[in-house]
């Protein structure tokens, strides 16, 4: 069995850890383990019963790199809205135009990235759009951290069905779930069919922080990992007299505009 | 990917198929393994042409079974496929039929869905390129939107794109194409692509039994890491080992899909766990898990594929239909009951 343990305690005894899965935190689920806890179905890395952490030892992930933290992120969205680009681009920094196939199933990526000087390995889950396969996806999000929602700035559809999407999300993911609304294409500005005010309106209206993204620049890819990364970083090892972490002002200033309008 | 058309080696980069080699591709082994099946292929192809001799024609007969299991010479793939799945039955018995789907009225939502899906099928074979003369997507398109048509309740669900793929690739036929996606979705298949996708949860869980029974030490190390079957085999029944395994493997695979019916994908999916058995339990965690049953699918005991068809019917041991159609019924009254 595994021996992988999470975070190293830096706020002194508590080990506050939010090693996947959540049910493994030996004492359920304070602000350090963001997840419920329900035997859940899918139970990466660490042992169920997982009692004491290791505190101070980092854990070495398969492949071989190490890490404080670890969370799951999922990628959700239509078919074709650039989800395997998006984290083709993160993972490997590439974008190879034609070279994509569609997803089927599901599938995950690890990628450990450094938040705040702390090693943050992130679980990044990559499903088919095809609403038929929802039925066997919508298992895992339950025990995700994180979500992305992406849609399609050229296709308007795309935009449409994100109402659908969270109300699916509402119904299967954590309450506490990390979200983030992501507008990706943003490099077709010729086929822009849904502008950038519509997106943020209606992140505004669901309380999501929201971003444009575009897989094959690059823009703002980087920035919303690590947006994600570093809210549950937060979350999950506070330091007492440390200010709140604010998501949504921390995307409001690092974000970058995808042409003219801004800067 | 950089495209190398420089050197003399280029022939060598594409395979017979037309899908473009790794750039890690090991040609030594490759080469090795080849010379030995180019034998093997030989004898085979005199067997077939007495076989077909004069007649196009093919009783189910043991001796045909065993033949097919040997594997069926690329000259005649197609029209055995043709013949033993019934497709060449039905396309004979309803002319004009696909030509007349593709002139229908269209479903737009159908239509826009199979798009998205036409550049990202087989990127990485030159037939499937716009730049491609003939550019396979076309035919790619129409058989999709044609059996979209026909089979409404079906539709279209990712995974048939590349099936629907490779049937053009053996085939170079749309018609046949369309006839042989029909009879691999409506006869051979379970519902693996309805909506509900009820059938491939079925077989999912199906094959969890069929490992609980066989490799039980397998099956413990995913029930005690929680590691769910569809994700490390999803793909293996939807997309009937395309991109899993080998172009050759799986081809010799759908031989014996078309003859011997569904039943093949479980011996397939029962050697690669049984065969790996100690591998796969060195695994400590989830991911590891995930990554190892990526692994079994590569490497020479998938690619030498004489050898590995002639497992699929040994390692396992016995499977009868009998056994596989009472879990189906077992698993599919879990399913629904779990709703």
């Amino acid at each position: 069995m595994s021996r992988k343990k999470a975070a190293r305690s830096k706020g002194g005894g508590a080990a506050p850890s939010a090693a996947l899965p959540p049910a493994a935190q030996g004492t359920g689920r304070s602000a350090a383990a963001p997840r419920g806890s329900s035997a859940a179905a899918a139970a990466p890395e660490v042992p169920r019963n997982g009692g004491a952490a290791a505190a101070g030892r980092p854990s070495l992930s398969s492949s071989g790199e190490f890490y404080d933290l670890a969370f799951k992120v999922m990628l959700v969205g239509d078919s074709g809205v650039g989800k395997t680009c998006l984290l083709v681009r993160f993972k490997d920094g590439a974008f190879l135009a034609g070279s994509f196939i569609s997803t089927v199933g599901i599938d995950f990526r690890n990628k450990v990235l450094t938040v705040d000087g702390v090693k943050v390995k992130l679980q990044i889950w990559d499903t088919a759009g095809q609403e038929r396969f929802r039925s066997v996806t919508h298992a895992y999000y339950r025990d995700a951290h994180a979500l992305l929602l992406l849609y399609d700035v050229t296709n308007k559809a795309s935009f449409d069905n994100i109402q659908a999407w969270l109300t699916e999300i509402h119904e299967y993911a954590q309450q506490d779930v990390v979200l983030m609304l992501l507008g990706n294409k943003v490099d077709s500005a010729q086929d822009r069919v849904v502008k950038r005010e519509d997106g943020e309106k209606l992140a505004k209206e669901y309380g999501v922080p929201f971003m444009e993204t575009s897989a094959k620049s690059g823009l703002n890819v980087e920035l919303a990992f690590t947006a994600i990364a570093k809210e549950l970083k937060h979350r999950s090892m506070k330091l007492p007299n440390e200010p709140k972490f604010k998501l949504h002002d921390y995307v409001k200033k690092e974000v970058r505009g995808s042409g003219c309008c801004r800067s | 990917m950089a495209r190398r058309e420089d050197g003399r080696d280029w022939a060598y980069r594409v395979d017979p198929y037309g899908f473009e080699r790794p750039e890690d591709f090991d040609y030594a082994s490759y080469e090795a393994f080849f010379s030995r099946y180019l034998v093997v292929l030989t004898r085979r192809a005199i067997k077939w042409s007495k076989l077909l001799k004069g007649n196009n024609s093919i009783q189910k007969s043991l001796k045909v079974k065993r033949y097919i299991r040997k594997g069926i010479p690329n000259e005649h793939r197609a029209l055995v496929w043709m013949i033993v799945s019934g497709a060449q039955t039905n396309m004979e018995q309803n002319p004009g039929y696909y030509h007349r789907l593709l002139e229908g009225e269209k479903n737009a939502k159908l239509l826009e869905a199979i798009k998205t899906d036409i550049n990202r099928t087989f990127p990485d074979n030159v037939k499937f390129r716009t730049t491609a003369d003939p550019c396979l997507q076309h035919a790619l398109y129409n058989v999709l939107v044609a059996y979209g048509h026909h089979n409404k309740a079906v539709g279209y669900c990712q995974g048939m794109n590349f099936i629907a793929g490779y049937l053009i690739l053996i085939t170079k036929n749309e018609e046949e194409s369309f006839w042989l996606l029909d009879a691999l979705i409506g006869r051979i298949l379970p519902d693996y692509y309805s909506p509900a996708m009820l059938g491939l949860k079925t077989d999912q869980e199906v094959l969890g039994e069929l490992v609980k029974m066989k490799v039980p030490a397998v099956a413990e190390l995913m029930e005690r890491h929680g590691v769910m079957w569809t994700l490390v085999v999803s793909r293996w029944f939807i997309c009937l080992f395309i991109d899993i395994l080998p172009v050759e493997t799986v081809l010799r695979i759908w031989d014996c899909l078309f003859y011997e019916g569904s039943k093949i994908i479980f011996r397939v999916a029962l050697t690669l766990i049984k065969q790996n058995q100690a591998f796969i339990l060195e695994a400590t965690n989830f991911p590891d898990i995930c990554d190892k049953f990526k692994q079994i699918t590569k490497g020479t005991f998938v690619t030498e594929c004489h050898s590995f068809m002639q497992k699929i019917f040994t390692d396992p041991g016995s499977l009868s239909m009998a056994t596989i159609n009472k879990l189906r019924e077992t698993c599919r009254e879990k399913l629904l009951s779990q709703g």
